[in-house]
């Protein structure tokens, strides 16, 4: 007989029986809250102290990369070899350095700390390890390709005159090296880190959410279990109430309401620093980049004529990955079809996928949409350009439009690129706050946090305790 | 104190009991169905034997022998996911389909992963999880030993270029390019290579690899100037991410220990086709 064996049927046994259920309950309610939020501390961790921030680095990597090649391919159009090569350390040198060189040794120098960034967070994974460290070899390679293209190419002419067939060949070899090689494998990196993300999100997220209806069960069963040791205590022994209990429920109700709103807010900072601000980040850098690369296609393909078919298929794919018209087989066929959608109407409505059809999803507040639209309008504005671009029959023509003299500047890209590109600069900058701001949230909602469920517990068992055993002590 | 009350009271406690236990057993027992996210079907990674869907007309890639045997390169490349992620090449079975059976036998379970020549499009993404590419391939031309007129696809103007029924290969030239080469129809491939070294054609174009295959052995030579992108994916079962993951680990490990280059050497270097020896940018698993 159960009721024998756990003495319930002695006032003493029933007391201890109902005592051991409340703290019971207190246990799993302590542990509970601790595993939840420990969980919190992870996930908002992972997010935002190291595997998140190492994802972003990659992604950055890739955009430097990106850069890199940019500079090159319009330093080689410009004909600035000769600033290219300047060093300005070398003795007696009276040359002055480009300042696109300039740029590109600070972009070559963010891409290799990124890669350093990396392989510190890729320490224990050899198949991430080598990926990060045939980027850096490749990187040195680069540089020498690069070096030994503006060497070959400099020229006497003028400065929009074709690159001698040598300095071509050499110029192909460094941007294969770069589009075939280095920027997949950072790419790749970037996908594998933010799988790991994603998962380590997905787990600790619902984690929370499960400590969540653990506390809210443990927390009411306490509850319940308080009151009903309250009632038997209350009547079997002719008391009105039990202080010490009392307090004891008080305290429960206290520490079940703040573990269940912490859970909560701490479920909605992860999915905050996770949705609208990681993801964003790294889907407007990768769009970034792509754009940035595409623009330097049309400079590949002005710089090496006879690679003309395979720059103008690249270049194709990169604007359907960006925007994705269904059916665009051609570059004509695209900028035809590249119909801003109608006043009310997103990218997604207007049949349009890739890059602004999910982006367009995203959109939830008339602001946003209005935001996105502009965003389209500089798109097709750009795609126009270019198709202005490749229509100039004589090559002198095609780059002055290429590049952007008017500016000033005769090595940087066109302000219908620039002005998307800031866009997106503003947009990532914007997701890098929200997430870091729900990171920073998250982590201070967990102070007090690794003290005060250890203590709150102890202090009810005390109390239960003490509520407890007088009337125990009368069965001496 | 009379028999009643204490009747009541030992009632009500009782039923007070009962209830925070089965609020804490409840709650304990329902908390971990929030990881819900899984959709129940087992991953790639979880399996003990692969079917894995091939083409098997494929010279170099994947082709019959005289033997009954499936063997090139997309059968190694399977064959060396198949290893690592567990599988003993005598539990792969290997399918052959065509090419408009993929999509329905990978979400029919028929097939648990897809190696044939299976270009990664927007379109098929929507229906297919891709993992890789396990290579990129281009769109090139194939001549006979010899020419020299023909340098890219501009120079097509004109010649006599073969159009395989039920191949697209030749819209990209004709259509895409809008370059006037004059169509000469075939009824496959190796017919073309024929065509060409009999003289009654003057060049083939389609993916590199798929002409490498079939060119060799005869007396063709590779223009190698690529004009598009065919990025051969790896499908699998729509929202299998896991085994998408996990493929992608693969294949970067294939292209770090030199597996992909050995294979790549031996399938497709003779017909004088420049092959890629570096991983090529994954599509990324959704």
């Amino acid at each position: 007989m159960p009721s024998k064996l756990f003495g319930l049927r002695t006032v003493a046994g029933r007391v201890r029986a109902l005592t051991a259920l409340a703290l019971l309950a207190l246990a799993v309610l302590f542990t509970a809250t601790e595993m939840a939020s420990g969980d919190a501390r992870e996930g908002l961790d992972a997010l935002g102290h190291s595997e998140g921030p190492m994802v972003v680095a990659t992604a950055d990597m890739y955009l430097a990369l990106s850069d890199m090649d940019a500079l090159v391919t319009n330093a080689l159009l410009a004909g600035n070899q000769v600033g290219w090569l300047c060093d300005p350390g070398t003795e007696g040198s009276v040359c002055e350095r480009s300042r696109t060189r300039y740029t590109y040794d600070i972009r070559r120098e963010d891409a290799q700390r990124a890669a350093l960034q990396a392989a510190q967070l890729a320490q224990g994974d050899p198949v991430r390890l080598q990926s990060v460290r045939s980027v850096l070899d490749g990187l040195h390679t680069y540089d020498q390709q690069v070096q030994a293209a503006m060497e070959v190419g400099r020229r006497d002419g003028p400065a929009t005159a074709a690159l001698p067939p040598e300095a071509v060949r050499k110029y192909r070899a460094a941007t294969a090296l770069m589009t075939r090689n280095l920027l997949p494998k950072a790419h790749n990196l970037t996908l594998d880190g933010a799988a790991d993300v994603d998962e380590a999100y997905r787990d600790e997220r619902s984690a929370v959410r499960a400590g969540w209806i653990r506390v809210v069960g443990a927390g009411s069963a306490l509850l319940v279990a308080l009151a009903g040791l309250q009632v038997y205590l209350a009547r079997r022994f002719r008391r009105l109430l039990s202080v010490p209990l009392a307090v004891a429920l008080a305290g429960t109700l206290a520490l079940t309401v703040a573990g269940a709103s912490l859970l909560a807010t701490e479920s909605d900072h992860l999915r905050a620093a996770k949705t609208a601000g990681l993801d964003p980040v790294l889907q407007l850098t990768r769009t970034r980049a792509v754009f940035k690369g595409m623009d330097t296609d049309r400079g590949r393909w002005l710089l090496d004529p006879a690679d003309a078919d395979r720059y103008d298929q690249m270049y194709l794919e990169k604007a359907q990955s960006i925007l994705y018209i269904p059916g665009a087989t051609n570059l004509d066929d695209y900028v035809g079809k590249l119909e801003l959608p109608k006043p009310g109407e997103d990218a997604r409505a207007a049949g349009f996928g890739g890059f602004y059809g999910r982006w367009s999803d995203r959109a939830s507040t008339p602001e946003q949409a209005r935001e996105i639209r502009r965003q389209l309008a500089r798109y097709r504005h750009y795609q126009v350009y270019d198709k202005g671009v490749r229509a100039e029959n004589d090559r002198a023509s095609a780059l002055r439009i290429h590049l952007a003299p008017e500016d000033g500047a005769p090595e940087l890209p066109d302000s219908s690129f620039r002005v998307h590109d800031q866009e997106f600069d503003a947009w990532i900058s914007r997701h890098e706050f929200i997430g870091a701001r729900a990171v920073a949230r998250g982590d201070r909602a967990l102070e007090h946090w690794d003290w005060l469920p250890p203590a709150a517990a102890l202090a009810i068992a005390a109390l239960i305790v003490a509520g407890v055993w007088p009337r125990l002590s009368e069965y001496r | 104190m009379d028999a009643a009350r204490t009747n009541h009271t030992l009632v009500a406690t009782a039923v007070l009991a009962a209830l925070a236990v089965l609020i804490l057993v409840t709650s304990l027992a329902v908390a971990p169905l929030v990881h819900g996210a899984d959709d129940g079907k087992p991953s790639i990674t979880e399996l003990d034997a692969l079917v894995i869907g091939v083409k098997d007309d494929q010279p170099g890639l994947s082709m019959r022998t005289e033997d009954g045997e499936l063997e090139g390169f997309d059968v190694d490349v399977a064959t060396y996911i198949g290893g690592r992620l567990g599988v003993s090449p005598e539990k792969l079975t290997f399918r052959p389909l065509s090419s408009d059976e993929r999509e329905s036998a990978l979400n029919r379970g028929t097939v648990d992963m897809v190696v044939a020549t299976y270009s990664i499009t927007p379109e098929r993404k929507q229906r297919v999880t891709f993992a890789g590419p396990y290579y990129v391939a281009h769109q090139d031309i194939l001549v006979r030993q010899g020419e020299t007129s023909i340098k890219n696809v501009r120079d097509l103007r004109g010649k006599r270029l073969c159009q395989v029924s039920g191949s697209n290969s030749w819209r990209r030239v004709t259509e895409e390019r809008e370059v006037a080469a004059e169509l000469v129809p075939a009824g496959s491939y190796s017919e073309c290579v024929k065509a060409l070294t009999g003289g009654r054609l003057d060049a083939v174009s389609t993916d590199d690899l798929i002409l490498a295959g079939f060119a060799a052995g005869s007396a063709t030579t590779m223009v190698n100037a690529p004009f598009s992108d065919e990025r051969y994916g790896i499908g699998l079962r729509k929202g299998d991410l896991k085994g998408c993951q996990a493929v992608n680990r693969i294949l970067t490990g294939m292209y770090q220990n030199g597996t992909a280059e050995t294979l790549l050497g031996q399938w497709f270097t003779t017909s004088g086709l420049e092959v890629t020896i570096t991983v090529p940018e994954f599509e990324g698993c959704a």
